[in-house]
């Protein structure tokens, strides 16, 4: 009898192993809870990398921890299933780097991150009188506002406020604008997808682009101009499709020409994108509007096939926070960054740049052909150069210098929880990001080497939230899980 | 209570459920391992079939059955590791190979001999 007893519960223990993974992968809760303290394994957090930036694992009295000295640090993560949101929980200790933020990336080619805040000791040493409301706060050099409210209800002068992951309700107005009505032309090449800001009053947005497709890849390579206004809406678009060789030829197609133009736009700052692949070579654009200021990362296309000689580059960044890469062995070259110099030695190698001169610094180089990522906006003419956006603070920001007498911030100061510090940020997961095996979190801590600053890692603790699931769809979702392993 | 059934009956169960352990998280990577190592199994399979050939009497057929299963598991493991790490012997690496698929049938001998 017994026997047969033990018997029965040696062939029924896979088959509940079994259900006890399926109900950990389906997680009906749709809460799931993941921790790691470094130099720990986990099966769904890798360790800090990479090992030139953060040392290895220290044991003190509150723990282990991981000495960074660099930045930006990756983290991997291997979700463990689809999720709707991540809460990222750091514990650490840090006594000098001013800001320190935590990002996911939300593409990897090109590398772009939506960065939170997790320290910020330029806010939290401040001494200047402060207002919380709904998570954000206000510093004022002199009490002028009661409320933060107040403040956006009738917002001082834009140069007088920075801001810290916060965005002005408020939207951008030039009283000052006149419309030029002459036409100026950027012949500098740009590759692939862009993105600039331009603004507009009583007159129409337009841009002109000559363009190649220099068929390096395969695939159709169609061009999209797209006018977007400050509430994200399409405003304006055209299209062209793609020269109709889609083999990687190494053949360029020769220069060919489009244009944007939307009329009756009411005043503001707009958007426009030029969206294309990396096969496409903007070779030339040309337009009315007195400002074309770029966002985001820029690629500086090389001229093979388009010029016998490459034509030396310049233009002018805000940006302190710089990094550059390039794609091609013969593009190995010296940039000129303001009053200093950045050498890219090897090809795909990322070279991060600290702009330490104030302002609007020139860059330039012998020759295109690199990627730059940077914390500020580019323009190729200094008269094209505008900054709709109040100054961002960073580790670098002199209030005084600049004027600053405000600095509004979405930000919450770490908690004390025995010997650590505990900041915490929240990402949305896309669709995208949700059918990823990994994704990947940045540690940015800007300027820590040049600053000789060091942070201590101890914990990660991340949440991945969704909705829970109820008896039925916990069922079709067995089923779908099922349905999935064939 | 009859042991030797037990613990055949546990070894049996064991080897079984490596195989389909293997299999789900050879086709959902992580299903298994996230949470511990399908490997186990074969640990528990090897302790469970040494239980049951302790006594030579409990040796039978389906004894014989056992240590050629575990052989085929030990060797299908070794296989995989020698050919992992074993890319830096170059063109030793399937002489390598063979030598770790051949060594638990030599083990496997060995003890159905003792």
């Amino acid at each position: 009898m017994y026997q047969r007893l033990l018997q029965i519960c040696i062939l029924l223990s896979p088959l509940l192993l079994l259900l006890y993974l399926l109900r950990i992968d389906i997680n009906p809760s749709g809460v799931f809870e993941i921790r790691q303290t470094v130099g720990e394994l986990s099966p769904y957090i890798d360790r800090l990398l990479p090992d030139t930036r953060v040392l290895g694992v220290t044991y003190g009295d509150g723990g282990a921890y991981q000495l960074v000295i660099g930045e930006p640090t990756y983290l991997s993560i291997h979700p463990p299933g689809e999720y709707e949101t991540v809460r990222v929980e750091l514990m650490f200790q840090n006594e000098s780097q001013p800001i320190i933020e935590i990002g996911l990336v939300v593409n990897e080619e090109p590398l772009q991150y939506t960065l939170e805040p997790l320290q910020n000791l330029v806010l939290d040493q401040s001494l200047w009188p402060s207002l919380e409301e709904n998570g954000i706060t206000l510093f004022q050099r002199k009490q002028v506002y009661e409320s933060i409210t107040a403040f956006e209800a009738d917002p001082p002068q834009r140069s007088t406020i920075a801001t810290f992951h916060h965005e002005l309700a408020q939207p951008y107005q030039d009283i000052s604008y006149q419309p030029t009505g002459l036409l100026s032309t950027v012949r500098t090449s740009l590759r692939g997808y862009h993105e600039y800001l331009t603004y507009i009053k009583n007159e129409p947005l337009m841009l002109q682009t000559a363009f190649m497709d220099m068929n390096r890849q395969y695939g159709d390579d169609p061009i999209e101009l797209l006018a977007v206004n400050e509430n994200g809406e399409i405003v304006g678009s055209t299209r062209v499709e793609d020269d109709g060789e889609i083999e990687a030829t190494q053949q360029g197609s020769g220069l060919r020409n489009t244009s944007l133009v939307v009329s009756d736009l009411p005043e503001g700052v707009y958007k426009v994108i030029m969206k294309a692949g990396r096969d496409i070579f903007f070779r030339s654009l040309t337009t009315r509007q007195r400002y074309m200021t770029f966002v985001g990362p820029v690629f500086i296309g090389d001229e093979v096939g388009y010029r016998e000689t490459p034509s030396p580059v310049s233009f002018l960044t805000n940006g302190k926070h710089l990094s550059f890469e390039t794609y091609h062995a013969d593009a190995a070259q010296e940039v000129t960054i303001g009053s200093d110099t950045l050498l890219l030695p090897e090809a795909k190698v990322r070279y991060d740049h600290e702009v330490l001169d104030a302002g609007l610094v020139s860059v330039s180089a012998e020759a295109g052909d690199f990627f730059m990522t940077g914390d500020g906006k580019v323009a190729f003419m200094r008269s094209q150069f505008f900054n709709p956006d109040p100054v961002r603070l960073s580790s670098i920001t002199n209030l005084d210098d600049l004027g600053i007498d405000f600095i509004i911030a979405e930000y919450t100061s770490p908690e004390k929880v025995g010997d650590w510090l505990k900041a915490s940020a929240m990402f949305e997961l896309s669709d995208w990001l949700k059918k990823q095996p990994d994704i990947k979190f940045v540690l940015s801590a800007p300027n820590i080497t040049n600053l000789q600053n060091e942070i201590r890692v101890h914990e990660f603790r991340l949440k991945f939230e969704r909705p829970p699931l109820d008896s039925k769809n916990f069922l079709n979702k067995v089923i779908l899980w099922i349905g999935e392993l064939f | 209570m009859d042991w030797r059934t037990v613990l055949r009956t546990g070894y049996f169960t064991s080897v079984g459920s490596y195989f389909a352990f293997l299999l789900l998280e050879w086709l959902k990577p992580g299903f298994v391992s996230n949470v511990f190592s399908p490997h186990l199994f074969l640990a528990v399979a090897i302790a469970l079939g040494i239980l049951w050939g302790w006594k030579k009497e409990w040796r039978n057929e389906k004894y014989e059955l056992g240590i050629q299963v575990t052989a085929w598991l030990l060797g299908y493991d070794f296989d995989w590791v020698a050919w992992t790490i074993g890319r830096p012997l170059e063109e030793f690496r399937v002489l390598n190979n063979l030598v770790a698929v051949v060594t638990p049938f030599l083990i496997c001998r060995i003890i159905q001999r003792y």
